[in-house]
């Protein structure tokens, strides 16, 4: 899933993905990859095997919704947050938000 | 920028990796944008950038048989897209039917059994009623996925006709619920036979799940087909 430690990341790629979109507006695939890697410094390594399959199943959800552009000759998928995912994802950021702060407590004994 | 042979290059390698067309879009513009920032980043010329995206994705892409009944030899990242979609499908099915299968569970308590048969029947021509108006309504994005039967053109498709297979069961439930309507009744009381009715009470929910699926994958396959007509010249 990820270059780091696979299993501490595991499980949080959909919290990524939502605050990415949230951040940006929209974005493709491939960027999503790229912005993480950037943001943590080449840390946080989303393949794509894990990537793309949430981002599906996200969409079927109606958390994400997508639209199909054309860049230079090809279609390139972009995908956004809908107004329901919109709240899942200030939800989903502060129960998240909450869990750090519950881990570095206890990881600060 | 990449040239048209570029293009068809990597379109033609996605296509014998045997990628549903929705998928295979995003993933030409992953390989496209991968291959020209490696080229950008690290001067390298097309043919060395696409081996290295080759390699990177080789182990997502190789198609192998993992056991199980099905022979085909599948790549493991179709495995995890087809899971996510299936997952989807279901579970929006379940949400669906919920609603509707305890509304048949109460009517049972409150109504005499032909009004309770009647209603079980129209509940049920209603719903297997919308999923044929929904594909009648959008036959020609439907035969799409005949007309290019050499591709699967999206995962949903596979999903669609559930409810036509569905039938059959549906008919038997429905001429029972008419022609034996006071004891069809009492099977969802739970009052005589408990296992006699959970089966019909299991049967009668795995015919309304299955139409809720078949329902969310006709929606959902009507959401990526628009995506992919323009990849349509290709195939």
């Amino acid at each position: 899933m990820f270059k780091s430690n696979k299993t501490l990341y595991k499980g949080t790629l959909q919290n990524i993905i939502l605050k990415l979109l949230a951040s940006e507006v929209k974005m493709y695939g491939y960027q999503m990859t790229q912005r993480a890697k950037e943001l943590t410094k080449g840390h946080l390594e989303m393949t794509e095997g894990a990537l793309y399959p949430i981002l599906h199943k996200l969409e079927n959800d109606g958390i994400i919704e997508s639209e199909v552009q054309n860049v230079n000759g090809r279609d390139r998928k972009y995908y956004l947050l809908t107004e329901n995912g919109k709240k899942q994802q200030v939800k989903q950021e502060e129960e998240m938000k909450n869990y750090l702060l519950n881990l570095t407590t206890i990881f600060n004994i | 920028m990449m040239n048209e042979i570029q293009l068809t290059e990597i379109r033609n390698y996605l296509l014998t990796k045997k990628l549903p067309i929705d998928i295979l879009i995003e993933v030409q513009d992953h390989f496209v944008t991968q291959i020209l920032d490696l080229q950008r980043e690290e001067n390298l010329s097309f043919e060395d950038a696409l081996k290295m995206v080759k390699k990177q994705w080789h182990d997502e892409l190789k198609p192998y048989w993992k056991g199980g009944m099905n022979l085909e030899d599948v790549s493991d990242f179709m495995r995890k897209m087809r899971w996510q979609i299936e997952k989807s499908n279901i579970l929006e099915g379940l949400k669906l039917s919920i609603p509707v299968v305890m509304l048949i569970f109460l009517a049972a308590f409150f109504m005499n059994g032909i009004v309770f048969g009647f209603f079980v029947v129209i509940l049920l021509t209603t719903i297997v009623g919308f999923a044929l108006y929904q594909y009648i309504k959008n036959f020609k994005e439907f035969q799409l996925a005949k007309k290019y039967n050499n591709h699967v053109l999206t995962l949903h498709q596979n999903s669609i006709f559930i409810f036509i297979i569905i039938i059959s069961p549906m008919m038997n439930i429905i001429s029972s619920a008419i022609r034996h309507s006071d004891s069809f009744q009492k099977l969802f009381t739970f009052r005589d036979s408990f296992w006699e009715s959970l089966f019909v009470f299991l049967s009668i929910s795995l015919v309304v799940v299955s139409v809720f699926y078949s329902i969310s994958a006709q929606k959902n396959y009507l959401r990526q087909i628009k995506k992919v007509k323009t990849f349509l010249k290709f195939l």
